[in-house]
């Protein structure tokens, strides 16, 4: 009869549990789409000519680009370094590649449960736009799109041509995060 | 896809749900159930979720990468198979074609190259020569047995001389293999081969396939007459290729261009000359002659090429004789178009089985024409007509148990059964023909089985042989589907089926051409049909095919012969006789001024490897068909199964003995239309590395940072899924509790 008791503590302790793991995902889903409400006033500020304008007070991260596909609806902004913390609240650029929207090969990260969802309906011929601070916008095509080991990635400045590459985590629906493979789209840019 | 990395995560879910369940296994079996029915629930959450990102795309005109690589583990991953670009000229006199075909081997890498590729040609080409060019200079091949050529070949390749092979896979594919090209060089090989034109319906066609669609093996099943046995040459990952070699991802592009021009001299006046695949440029030197080229210039090698011509009205053929003379015999072929029935007399009632391919090639548009093409059949029965659908993929399935009227109900059922099937998995074709040619035909009824399918299967052999034994009664009839159907099947298993074939290449000729075959097959067909020679000397012609086959509505006669006697000594009659529809029907020919023409012999040689071969379909000991075969081969010159061509360059090796040859295959194209991921599965297509240029390769290794990508992936999913589960599972235990409680209070 004692062993009885416990039943319902257990059944509580596994709705608190259940409510808390619910919790998380929703915080992170929740974090990730109002961040990015946050980042679009920043952002505007940032084409205003202030340069590194932090979203919220105690951010470490700054807009640096604003991604569309003007098909899929889509709009992101772009933020400084790829870490994990300002993957949270929206797609990084990747500080080693070359600036958003410059000559030379471009690297964008996102999560792929989030904000880089959308690199699985992307097709061929796609057009995406990276807006600079500056205001200049750039036009670029998508040429490919594979799946790729990241850690035989190597980079190699091949000067002259603007080119896009959008990564993300591969397989989109994979239930454990981790894993070496990537996602990855390249696009280059419209020669006008 | 999703299922594969899904897998490991749904077991440990389930594990926790299930774990706790003997918990209330004694008093509350319903709740056991409940619990049960959770864990199943958590299960069907994650097998529902929606697969994505499964293909990958690429755009025809991606220039080299730039940017970011990926380099493969291993030095062999990263290659490039050698370049080949194809120039086909075809000379069109009458009812025969003479085509020459170079393939252009290009070896950009910086090592010494043997190039491989496989590629079609027309299911009744009579392939009878081979040259290999070295720039300027040019070496002839010679016809060898096969394995004798292939001994040939692997000796001048160990010895560092170039040298070239041409081999037959199949009677409509063929292997090129060329040995030794050097770094940056270039080496043509050059085919040629003879073709007949085919008329039928008043239109004239020739047909010239550019590619070798993926090809299906069933498991367990063999194909005779396998692929060359050669050393596995370094090449894609294993699921991407076929028995015939590797199949390039449209990702990557399209490759092979092909460049085709067309000298066509009618020897009547024309009326229309329309190309069904390709735009094409035309101009017109005289009423009969005409010059084709393609408007885009090259093409990828991905679909057939199909040119038709009409001849103005009154001037269609009636009968022909061209002749040439070699060796002191003369070799005749003769076209003789029969009346038309009027088609006033009603066909006796007919049983229809139609068998459709549903297998992952006919994915798409292939799928769209058969499915119009089927519905447009079924609009024709009549009432006292009965009809079955049999569907094949990976298995079979009959629509109903066994034939029925083809009243409006059944044929509504049908209409509707047709609608929701779709293309996927493999092309067990077998089963499915067998089960068509098992069932027992009725008295005075025409059994007709309607073929639809692509023909993408490796395993012809084995149901040409099939149809050979089984046909009985029933009579068969194909209808090749796609941009790039096996011809070869197509016509061999009407030929061994005695009923006739047609192709479907897009959706637009479903009309055309369903109606053409829809008249044949309603309406009688001429039969017995015999030619009687008197001949001086009372020399008796060797007649190829033997016995001539049924005609149906608007097929012609049509005979290739050998006489002993010189091609201006020779003069006669002849008659062909035959029946339809219970009526004789005769026409007597006389032979004089018999119009000269190149290559007849060559078709005739054909003609006849191909009534030896079918002795394989019929049970004939194939050492006896193989030895028959082969004098006749040998004697002409032509690449069979039994024969290949090989041309060794005799000038001093120029490979250095201590330079590695590396064996590299030309991958394929995949079809027009094709869907990749529905032939190699979801998959195959995904780890594929992207190839780089072997000295841009090299840059990266030198040059390229390694460059950490972050991790892009939230737990935020896998936190919804344990969530929910605890939550699910805390509400049961809790339920559970209070049902027992009170339960327990009233006793």
């Amino acid at each position: 009869m004692r062993s009885r008791r416990l039943v319902p503590l257990l059944g509580l302790l596994a709705l608190g549990l259940g409510a808390w793991q619910l919790g998380g995902a929703a915080w992170i889903q929740g974090k990730a789409w109002t961040a990015q409400i946050l980042l679009d006033r920043a952002w505007s500020e940032t084409r205003g000519g202030a340069r590194a304008v932090p979203p919220w007070p105690w951010a470490d991260t700054w807009p640096v680009a604003r991604l569309t596909v003007p098909r899929l609806g889509v709009e992101r902004i772009v933020l400084a370094g790829a870490n994990g913390r300002a993957l949270a609240f929206g797609p990084a650029y990747l500080e080693s590649s070359a600036p958003p929207g410059t000559e030379g090969n471009t690297i964008l990260t996102g999560h792929r449960d989030t904000h880089f969802r959308f690199l699985a309906d992307l097709t061929v011929g796609e057009i995406i736009e990276i807006e600079r601070p500056d205001g200049l916008r750039r036009r670029y095509t998508v040429r490919s799109a594979e799946v790729i080991d990241a850690r035989d990635a190597r980079l190699l400045f091949v000067g002259g041509r603007a080119v896009l590459s959008l990564v993300t985590c591969y397989p989109f629906d994979a239930i454990m995060p981790g894993g070496p493979l990537r996602y990855v789209v390249t696009a280059t840019a419209a020669s006008d | 896809m999703s299922y594969r990395h899904c897998r490991k995560p749904i077991l440990v879910e389930s594990q926790v749900v299930v774990g706790f369940g003997p918990l209330g296994s004694r008093r509350a079996p319903a709740v056991q159930i409940l619990l049960g029915l959770s864990a199943l629930l958590v299960l069907l959450i994650l097998a529902t979720l929606p697969a994505r990102g499964q293909t990958a795309v690429a755009d025809p005109a991606a220039e080299t990468p730039a940017g970011l690589f990926f380099k493969a583990e291993g030095p062999d991953a990263a290659f490039e198979a050698p370049l080949l670009m194809s120039d086909v000229k075809m000379a069109v006199n009458g009812l025969t074609a003479r085509v020459t075909l170079r393939q252009h081997f290009v070896n950009p890498a910086a090592s010494w190259m043997e190039g491989i590729y496989v590629f079609p040609l027309p299911e009744r080409s009579a392939v009878d020569r081979l040259t290999m060019w070295i720039g300027e200079r040019r070496v002839e091949g010679r016809i060898l047995e096969r394995e004798e050529a292939r001994r040939t070949y692997e000796k001048a390749k160990a010895e560092g001389r170039r040298a070239g092979l041409l081999a037959a896979q199949r009677a409509n594919v063929f292997v090129t293999s060329v040995a030794n090209v050097g770094p940056g060089d270039e080496v043509v090989i050059e085919i040629e081969y003879q073709d007949r034109v085919a008329y039928r319906d008043g239109r004239f066609s020739l047909r010239f396939p550019m590619v070798v669609a993926p090809r299906f093996t069933p498991p367990g099943e063999t194909p005779l007459a396998a692929a060359e046995p050669r050393a596995q040459p370094a090449s894609l990952d294993a699921p991407d290729r076929d028995l015939f070699g590797p199949v390039e991802h449209p990702a990557h592009g399209p490759r092979n261009p092909l460049n085709l021009t067309v000298a066509l001299d009618a020897g009547l006046p024309l009326a229309s000359v329309e190309s069904l695949y390709h735009e094409v440029a035309v101009t017109a030197p005289d009423a009969r002659r005409r010059h084709i080229t393609l408007a885009a210039g090259s093409v990828p090698a991905d679909r057939d090429f199909v040119l038709e011509w009409t001849p103005r009205v009154g001037a269609a053929p009636e009968a022909a004789v061209f002749g040439e003379e070699i060796g002191g015999a003369s070799y005749l072929a003769v076209l003789l178009v029969p009346p038309r029935d009027s088609g006033e007399t009603a066909p006796p009632p007919r049983d229809l089985i139609f068998v459709l391919d549903t297998s992952g090639s006919m994915y798409g548009p292939s799928l769209e024409q058969a499915k119009a093409a089927l519905v447009m059949a079924l609009d024709r029965l009549r009432p006292e007509d009965r009809f079955n659908v049999i569907r094949f993929a990976s298995d079979s399935e009959r629509l109903f148990p066994a034939l029925r009227p083809a009243d409006p109900r059944n044929l509504g059922i049908a209409v509707r059964w047709l609608h929701d099937l779709e293309a996927e998995g493999g092309t067990m074709m077998r089963p499915a023909l067998i089960r068509a040619l098992a069932e027992a035909p009725a008295e005075h009824r025409l059994r007709q089985i309607v073929f639809l399918t692509d023909g993408a299967v490796s395993n012809e052999d084995a149901m040409f042989a099939d149809i050979a034994g089984r046909l009985g009664t029933a009579r068969l009839f194909t209808v090749g589907i796609g941009s790039a159907p096996n011809s070869y099947f197509m016509r061999k298993a009407a030929e061994l089926g005695r009923g006739s074939f047609t192709y479907i290449g897009k959706l637009d000729e479903v009309g055309t051409r369903m109606d053409a075959l829809l008249r044949r097959l309603e309406r009688p067909a001429l039969t017995d049909l015999a030619a009687a020679w008197s001949l001086p000397n009372g020399a008796d012609p060797e007649v190829y095919p033997t016995p001539l086959p049924d005609l149906y509505d608007g097929e012609p006669v049509v005979m290739t012969a050998r006489v002993p006697t010189a091609l201006a000594a020779l003069h006669g009659t002849f008659a062909v006789t035959g029946r339809r529809a219970g009526a004789a029907w005769t026409r007597r020919l006389t032979l004089a001024n018999i119009a000269p023409a190149a290559g007849i012999a060559a078709l005739w040689a054909r003609a006849k490897i191909d009534r030896i071969e079918d002795g394989l379909a019929r049970g004939e000991d194939p050492a006896e068909v193989r030895s028959a075969a082969l004098e006749v081969a040998l004697a002409h010159r032509l690449v069979t199964r039994y024969t290949s061509l090989v041309a060794v360059d005799d000038a001093p090796p120029v490979r250095p003995r201590d330079a590695d040859l590396e064996s590299r295959e030309v991958p394929r194209n995949l079809p027009a239309g094709w869907d990749y991921a529905k032939v190699f599965g979801p998959g195959a297509a995904e780890m594929k590395l992207r190839r780089l240029p072997a000295d841009l390769m090299q840059r990266i290794n030198a040059a390229g940072e390694p460059i950490d990508l972050p991790q892009t992936a939230t737990p935020a999913l896998l936190q919804a899924l344990i969530g929910s589960a605890l939550l699910l599972f805390g509400a049961l235990l809790i339920l559970w509790w209070r049902r027992s409680e009170r339960t327990a209070g009233h006793a």
